[in-house]
């Protein structure tokens, strides 16, 4: 290897030679006659090396400026040739010209720069000039596009093509195509001329055209369809950027139709009388889903479907509540209102895909019926009273649970949740007692859905009742097997069931004996408690011989009517004054009593109506007579205003204990703290069993400030401390 | 209000006691404080308590209107045991304390204090607690029939209008026979912080005892406006 010769390669410069100027001229000219041949499209005899020899002689012979500026003269010099061509042409065919022009002088562009390359590559790029095939461009944009007749009939010619595209005529899409991406092309990295000759227009365009069209549509149709047509239009549009628009025109082309079509008729569409209301009353889901949909398209919008699907629900839940046969029947008033909630449900599952902001517009309306009518939550509580009494029978358990779902779903929208405890233990307190309840398994499922609902302390005392049943069950069966004697014996928390003043009557002897034997029973299995009779609630089987035909009838009286029959062994003629200071009763209760045994006939009283006045003498019906051996009397109960009213105020007592003892809770681990923020803190404490009235707070501050409990600091009145 | 034996001596005496100031005021020598303070308490019996005649030459010494509101504020600042009574010990205690040997200067100091005091919530807020512990029967409510009254007489040191519209408010409106001392307490405090007006009351978030909330409220009842403008 050694002995060989290394071969050696010249440098490529070293062999180049430097032109004179006449060589050079020479040179110039050919590389234009090239130029030239290629605009011609006579490029077979053009052989590339030679001219990227002649590129690289003239450039070592710095003749490079000479040749850039006299190919920029024939790119210039051509495309002046394209704009009179184009100018020349007839107005039909003017854009297959264009495009046909456009292609012819970008693929000449293309040649030529191939041709220079070596100037593109050296001189072009170390000096940052504009390179060969982007000349060509320019020059284009710079003499075609800037002509001030070609332009507007270019825009003038695209605008129809597209308007006979709307309108449904058939027009040569892939021209329009070839245009705009010429406009784009043309443009580098601007999209000015695309703006220009065609964006502006076209969207000025469509912006008047869907104007009109959705103006003279809302007039015309109804809001299904109209919605449907916007929703067209929308895919229309869509279509129409993917077949000859640039993409960018996308957002700007969609928001004009959202505009015209949903924006400016938002009001409008959702409050027609084909409008949303009346879609959620025929429950058109699919109708519903769209508007949905299209509201959703623009920020903001669906706030107006919000509002109407409030407002529905509440004038839905008005119409029920005032509804004539709703005030008579509760059980139709809820059945109403969980029917109509059904239906909102399925709506906003399946039009508003669940969407949060319509849940909340959904629970506000129905917690403000539920708060502005008291009344449904006591129907509430009597349709949950009827379930477990008659409802429920003979239905699964899976239904059941639906059910109950169902009304738990209402209960959560109640704010005095309180009110309800109140009046649900009032009736699930003669459900137990009279041992009315169908299903105890569902008694307890309804509580744990309470408890999941609040907590544990709101269900503990309804929790306590349903307890005390199963152990005083057992408690009076013991007694029964040991007495041997039918008699029953409730024994309940006082604490846990709804409270009266009501004392013990005196019971005739009969009943006083087992009564007691039953108290001494009771003592000696459980020490250390007292039992406090409720006779109110008690009730016998009486066999009795009234009437005239010497007939045996079973009574079923309450322990009242029992003892107040039982006096009549004695005498048929008993004055009211007699039989309360005989029984040691309270009056009023005694009276509803007695006016059962008169409704049933038993007893006779003097004087006709409603009413039992104190000077009333009370008389055994002797010529009593009744096809039944076995009469149920029944007991004239207070109006339903006096307890709910009674109720109210055991609420509204029951409220001043807890909100006094949540201040306190609060106070107690804070020591001090400012008056908004204590507000706040026992609002949200309470708020589980109701909504405090914030004069009630502050009634109940004042009350402990009184009482010693908190204090108010000197200087600050707002700051409240803790006295221990 | 204080001792009444030897009321007609006495009143020569505050005379004797006034020709002599008047005479040393023309003279402009030294007054001697002391003694003149103990001429005021001489001889009436109880040495430490001073007669009506002498409550009111005291009261014109100091430039104090006597049974006005400042009395009773004066009292308050002197801190004197039963109101509108004031005891030589407590009078020469405030005087020790706040080193004055002149009238002036007493005037000065007790005029300057009410100034100060008027316009200072926690002041005044300690001022009706003082009031409430030395008028009240109860320790924790005032009667309606005797702090309206008294109310009458304070409210001067509130000159603006809230202060009587709140007064015309107690008087008709205040069903109840009592103003618990939680109330009492912040009638001050409320008017001193809405001297200019309620436009900032906002009931929710005030702390205010809920008899301000209902006069407030009251205040857009037509028949208090029409009250207030007579």
């Amino acid at each position: 290897m050694s002995d060989k010769k290394k071969p050696k390669i010249k440098s490529f410069k070293s062999i180049a030679k430097v032109a004179s100027v006449e060589e050079a001229e020479e040179l110039l000219e050919k590389i234009s006659k090239a130029i030239n041949q290629i605009y011609n499209f006579e490029t077979s005899t053009l052989r590339y090396q030679e001219y990227y020899s002649y590129c690289y002689t003239l450039t070592m012979s710095k003749k490079e400026k000479i040749l850039y500026n006299s190919l920029k003269s024939i790119i210039e010099e051509k495309t002046k040739i394209i704009t009179e061509q184009l100018k020349g042409v007839q107005r039909e065919n003017l854009l297959v010209k264009f495009r046909d022009l456009w292609d012819t002088h970008k693929t000449c562009t293309g040649y030529v720069k191939n041709l220079m390359s070596y100037l593109e590559t050296g001189y072009i790029q170390q000096n940052r000039l504009t390179p060969i095939y982007d000349l060509g461009l320019i020059t284009f944009k710079e003499l075609v596009f800037k002509d001030e007749t070609l332009c507007p009939k270019l825009n003038n010619l695209l605008m129809e093509m597209i308007n006979k595209d709307r309108n449904g005529e058939v027009i040569e899409k892939d021209v329009i195509k070839s245009i705009s991406n010429m406009l784009i092309e043309v443009g580098l990295n601007s999209r000015q001329m695309y703006k220009e000759i065609l964006e502006d227009s076209f969207l000025m365009q469509t912006d008047i055209f869907y104007n009109n069209e959705a103006k003279l549509l809302i007039d015309e149709i109804q809001v299904p369809e109209f919605l449907k047509k916007a929703e067209e239009r929308l895919e229309e549009e869509k279509r129409r950027v993917f077949a000859y628009l640039d993409i960018s025109s996308m957002e700007p082309l969609l928001r004009l139709v959202d505009k015209n079509f949903i924006e400016i008729n938002a009001k409008a569409l959702v409050n027609s009388d084909s409008g949303l209301a009346k879609m959620i009353n025929n429950t058109s889901i699919n109708d519903i889903c769209r508007m949905y949909r299209l509201y959703q398209r623009t920020h903001d919008l669906q706030k107006e479907i919000h509002a109407c699907l409030e407002r529905y629900i509440l004038e839905k839940c008005e119409e029920i509540v005032k509804n004539q046969e709703s005030i008579k029947n509760p059980i139709k008033l809820i059945s109403d209102i969980i029917e109509l909630r059904e239906k909102i449900i399925l709506i906003h599952t399946s039009a508003f895909k669940r969407d949060i902001m319509a849940e909340v517009s959904i629970r506000r309306s129905f917690e403000n019926v539920f708060n502005k009518y008291p009344r449904i939550v006591l129907a509430l509580v009597l349709y949950i009273d009827y379930l477990f009494q008659k409802e429920i029978k003979g239905i699964s358990d899976e239904e059941i649970d639906l059910k109950l779902n169902k009304i738990i779903a209402l209960f959560k929208y109640i704010s005095d949740k309180d009110v309800f405890e109140s009046y649900y233990k009032n009736y699930l307190a003669k459900r137990l007692l009279s041992d009315k309840s169908l299903n105890d398994e569902a008694e307890k499922s309804f509580v744990r859905l309470m408890k999941t609902e609040c907590g544990s302390q709101y269900t503990s005392r309804i929790e306590g009742m349903i307890n005390d049943m199963g152990v005083a069950k057992q408690d009076s069966n013991h007694f029964q097997n040991t007495a041997q004697f039918d008699f029953e014996v409730r024994v309940l928390t006082q604490t846990y069931w709804p409270q009266d003043d009501l004392q013990p009557i005196l019971l005739p002897v009969q009943l006083a004996q087992i009564s007691e034997k039953f108290t001494n029973f009771y003592m000696t299995q459980h020490s250390g408690r007292r039992l406090n009779w409720k006779h109110s609630y008690g009730n016998c089987i009486l066999k009795a011989n009234i009437g005239c035909e010497g007939k045996q009838y079973e009574l079923l009286v309450s322990t009242y009517q029992a003892c107040v029959l039982l006096l009549y062994n004695e005498t048929d003629n008993y004055p009211l004054t007699s039989i309360i200071s005989s029984l040691r009763g309270f009056k009023d209760e005694l009276v509803k009593h007695i006016l059962g045994l008169v409704k049933a006939k038993i007893l006779t009283k003097p004087a006709r109506g409603k009413d039992l006045p104190d000077d009333s003498v009370l008389t055994l019906n002797t010529k009593f007579t009744n096809k039944l051996k076995r009469i149920q009397v029944t007991i004239i109960s207070s109006k339903e205003k006096e307890k709910n009213s009674q109720s109210q105020t055991m609420v509204d007592e029951e409220r001043k204990h807890v909100i006094e003892s949540a201040i306190i809770r609060v106070m107690k681990s804070r020591r001090e703290l400012e008056h908004p923020n204590l507000i706040v803190e026992v609002c949200k404490l309470v708020s589980h069993r109701f909504t405090p009235d914030i004069k009630t707070v502050k009634k109940r501050i004042e009350s402990l400030i009184e009482r010693d409990y908190l204090e108010r600091d000197e200087r600050n009145i707002n700051l409240y401390r803790y006295k221990a | 209000m204080g001792n009444c034996i030897g009321k007609k001596e006495n009143h020569q005496k505050a005379e004797t006691l006034e020709k002599s100031n008047t005479l040393s005021n023309e003279k402009e020598p030294e007054i001697d404080f002391e003694s003149e303070f103990n001429v005021m308490w001489q001889d009436f019996g109880d040495e430490t308590k001073i007669h009506d005649d002498s409550l009111r030459l005291f009261f014109d010494k100091i430039e104090i209107k006597k049974d006005s509101a400042e009395e009773f504020l004066t009292t308050y600042i002197l801190k004197c045991q039963t109101l509108a009574v004031i005891t030589q010990p407590e009078l020469f205690e405030y005087c020790k304390l706040n080193e004055l040997n002149s009238w002036d200067a007493l005037a000065n100091s007790i005029q300057e204090k009410i100034r100060e005091y008027s316009e200072d919530k926690k002041h005044m807020r300690l001022f009706f607690k003082y009031i409430f512990e030395k008028s009240s029967d109860y320790p924790k409510v005032i009667e309606t029939k005797l702090a309206i009254p008294i109310l009458e007489i304070l409210i001067e040191l509130f000159p603006w209008s809230l202060a009587n519209r709140f007064l015309v408010y107690l008087k008709m409106y205040r069903k109840s026979e009592h103003l618990k001392i939680d109330e009492w307490e912040h009638i001050p405090v409320f008017l001193i912080e809405h001297k200019d007006g309620l436009h900032d009351y906002n009931e929710e978030d005030s702390a205010f005892p809920r008899l301000f909330d209902e006069f407030v409220k009251s205040m857009s009842s037509t028949f208090i406006r029409v009250l207030t403008h007579e």
